[in-house]
């Protein structure tokens, strides 16, 4: 099987998991106790109006006939109103998002640098102070969940030390920069407006750090066990003999092979970010989808909570196929499988 | 080696638990693991005569005591309403233990009995059906799926527990169906099902067995990440309702008076690490004791 037709079959199958995925969040909405009609109306409006509603949301029709509405105004880009902003889910989404996507990057940023460089490290000096240093750290971080790890944050860096803000994505007294990505800190630094940069830069640092912490712990172990077992194999002991240099076989021929299980894990994490986004920004005030969403769950806003479940979604399968994508490039067995003269 | 075989079952059986056990406490951060989980178990069974103030955990007002900080009397403080901290963590602790206990026993059953039909008919219908609805279970981040299931049912205690257990059984059935698929080529079931044995009997006498070891290993790490997912659904107040003590409820509840009241949020935050840490290493070394069998 050529690489071309893996990406295919992936890309194929990514939409088969999309399509179930929609059937499971569409029955989560309908499976609500109550009449989404009345709840969308209030207790005060009066039975003929609730009925025309009822009918005009397809709501008598049975639970199929329903999906298949719901499936094609999706399809078209709408989700539906918001019961409670009473505007277009749609729009919502649009303005909400790129806080949000800034955030998880940036976070997952933080995660894949500083997992692959802790991880190397505390694999290079195994056994000596730095690594039991950094492996209790490790065991800390996987306990932590990222909403405690925010509220200490908050605690330490914006009102003991002051040396980071605690709300928002930008100080009121900074223009920002023309909407372009909706990223501030790209949308700054497209149109050269430095001072945003560093402001936006500055009000990221906590959320994305207390996002990250727990699955960059994560990393950590998963590089130093990958690093360690590699260490010795034969073909290390090999390279050594021959006289390769130490920092060529650490980089080339230890740190890439070793480097599969990190990347395959970073699925499992992105989701951990992506997850956790709904409880970190809550605590900074951060004006993204996951903040959205909680208010949509609070307030029971059925089509705001499909709609941000879905993106989501849809997020998580698009970084599913990337990090199988880099996993195939990093494992030659996958990239090379089929082609001739390899088994 | 060869006077291992005459010894019999029990003999070799207590010899491999002896081995785990050393294995397991050589280890400081097993045994600090389980200590911290015996001693949280504990005092939460015991809450009622071990707070210093039983009644704080439910509807409670004494204005005068209201926002104290730690002190000999109230070591974690009081909340704005005067409730002593401690006695509330005290008591969160045991809605996370019972949270733990129900979640894994609502999910482990279906999603093991799933993964064995799945693996065991491996390439059938079914088994397509079982693990293509487990993939679209797993397309979605746990948490989002849990915040999902639990925003459409009515907030509580209870309701909370059935989101993550929805969200939970793929693991499971995930990996039963690695090992039932991997076995059932395996000539003891093979075996088994030439002198005409039942399905039933091959699936629960034969697989089965071979499953509990990773079994009980996930169930004893899946612990701490219960009681994790607990708190954060009672952290955006979709878990156990107040004026009942949820630990992730005291946590966002007590981020509303930061910095000034700042006890009422970081005591109960750091009893979340402490107790999803405990069963974490405790887990680690359960491990490591339940692997030894193969040495």
């Amino acid at each position: 099987m050529a690489f071309s037709t893996y990406l295919v079959r992936r890309l194929a199958y990514s939409l088969v998991i999309l399509v179930g995925l929609s059937i499971l969040i569409f029955f989560i909405a309908r499976v609500m106790p109550g009449d989404p009609a009345r709840l969308a109306l209030g207790p005060r409006a009066p039975a003929d109006v609730v009925q025309r509603w009822r009918e005009w949301m397809h709501l008598d029709e049975p639970l199929y006939v329903q999906y298949y509405y719901w499936l094609v105004d999706t399809f078209h880009g709408s989700f539906g109103q918001s019961l409670y902003t009473r505007r277009d889910v749609a729009i919502d989404v649009k303005t909400f998002l790129p806080a949000t996507m800034e955030l998880v990057l940036f976070s997952g940023l933080i995660m894949g640098v500083f997992g692959v460089l802790l991880g190397a490290i505390s694999a290079r000096y195994h056994d000596t102070w730095i690594d039991n240093v950094l492996r209790v750290g490790t065991y800390v971080g996987v306990a932590t969940p990222a909403f405690v790890f925010a509220i200490f944050f908050l605690l330490l860096f914006g009102y003991l030390f002051k040396i980071l803000p605690t709300l928002g994505r930008l100080e009121s007294t900074i223009t920002p920069p023309p909407v372009m990505t909706g990223m501030i800190t790209i949308d700054s630094l497209i149109t050269g407006n430095f001072v945003a940069f560093l402001d936006a830069l500055k009000h990221l640092l906590m959320p994305a750090t207390a996002l990250a912490l727990g699955p960059l712990a994560q990393e950590i172990r998963i590089t130093r066990s990958s690093m360690t077992d590699n260490m010795l194999k034969p073909y290390i002991a090999v390279e050594k003999v021959q006289g390769i240099p130490d920092r060529v076989i650490n980089l080339k021929y230890l740190l890439k092979p070793s480097l599969i299980p990190t990347v395959s894990i970073m699925g499992l994490d992105f989701a951990a970010l992506l997850g956790n986004a709904f409880l970190v920004e809550g605590v900074f005030g951060w004006p993204g989808l996951s903040r959205y969403g909680i208010q949509a769950m609070i307030q029971k806003d059925l089509n705001a909570i499909t709609a941000v479940v879905l993106v989501i979604g849809v997020i998580f399968i698009t970084v599913n196929i990337i990090v199988d994508m880099v996993v195939a490039y990093l494992d030659p067995r996958i990239r090379l499988r089929g082609r001739s003269g390899m088994t | 080696m060869e006077e291992n075989e005459y010894r019999g079952f029990l003999a070799r059986n207590r010899e491999r638990i002896g081995k785990g056990w050393h294995k397991f406490s050589r280890n400081p951060l097993s045994i600090v693991g389980l200590t911290a989980v015996l001693l949280i178990i504990f005092l939460a069974v015991f809450a009622p005569y071990i707070a210093p103030y039983p009644k704080h955990a439910g509807k409670f007002v004494d204005f005068a005591e209201a926002s104290q900080p730690p002190s000999w009397k109230h070591p974690f403080g009081t909340d704005v309403v005067g409730r002593d901290v401690l006695s509330r963590i005290l008591f969160g602790y045991r809605f996370s233990l019972v949270m733990a206990v129900i979640v894994l026993a609502l999910v482990v059953p279906p999603g093991v009995v799933l993964g064995l039909i799945a693996g065991y008919l491996k390439g059938k219908w079914i088994d397509t059906v079982i693990m293509r609805i487990t993939d679209i279970f797993l397309s979605i981040p746990p948490l989002v799926l849990a915040l999902a299931i639990a925003s459409v049912l009515t907030p509580n205690l209870f309701n909370s527990m059935i989101a993550v257990s929805l969200m939970w059984w793929p693991w499971y059935c995930r990996l039963v169906y690695g090992i039932t698929s991997s076995l059932r080529n395996e000539f003891f079931v093979q075996a088994a099902d030439v002198i005409g044995a039942g399905k039933g009997h091959i699936l629960l006498r034969e697989i089965l067995p071979n499953c509990i070891s990773p079994i009980s290993t996930k169930m004893s790490l899946d612990v701490g990440w219960v009681i994790l997912l607990g708190a954060a659904l009672s952290f955006v107040g979709l878990g156990v309702q107040p004026p009942k003590p949820g630990l992730g409820t005291m946590v966002s509840d007590g981020m509303k008076y930061l910095p000034d009241q700042w006890w009422t949020a970081v005591f109960p935050a750091i009893a979340i690490l402490i107790v999803v840490l405990a069963f974490n290493l405790l887990g680690d070394g359960l491990r490591d004791l339940l692997t030894a069998e193969e040495v």
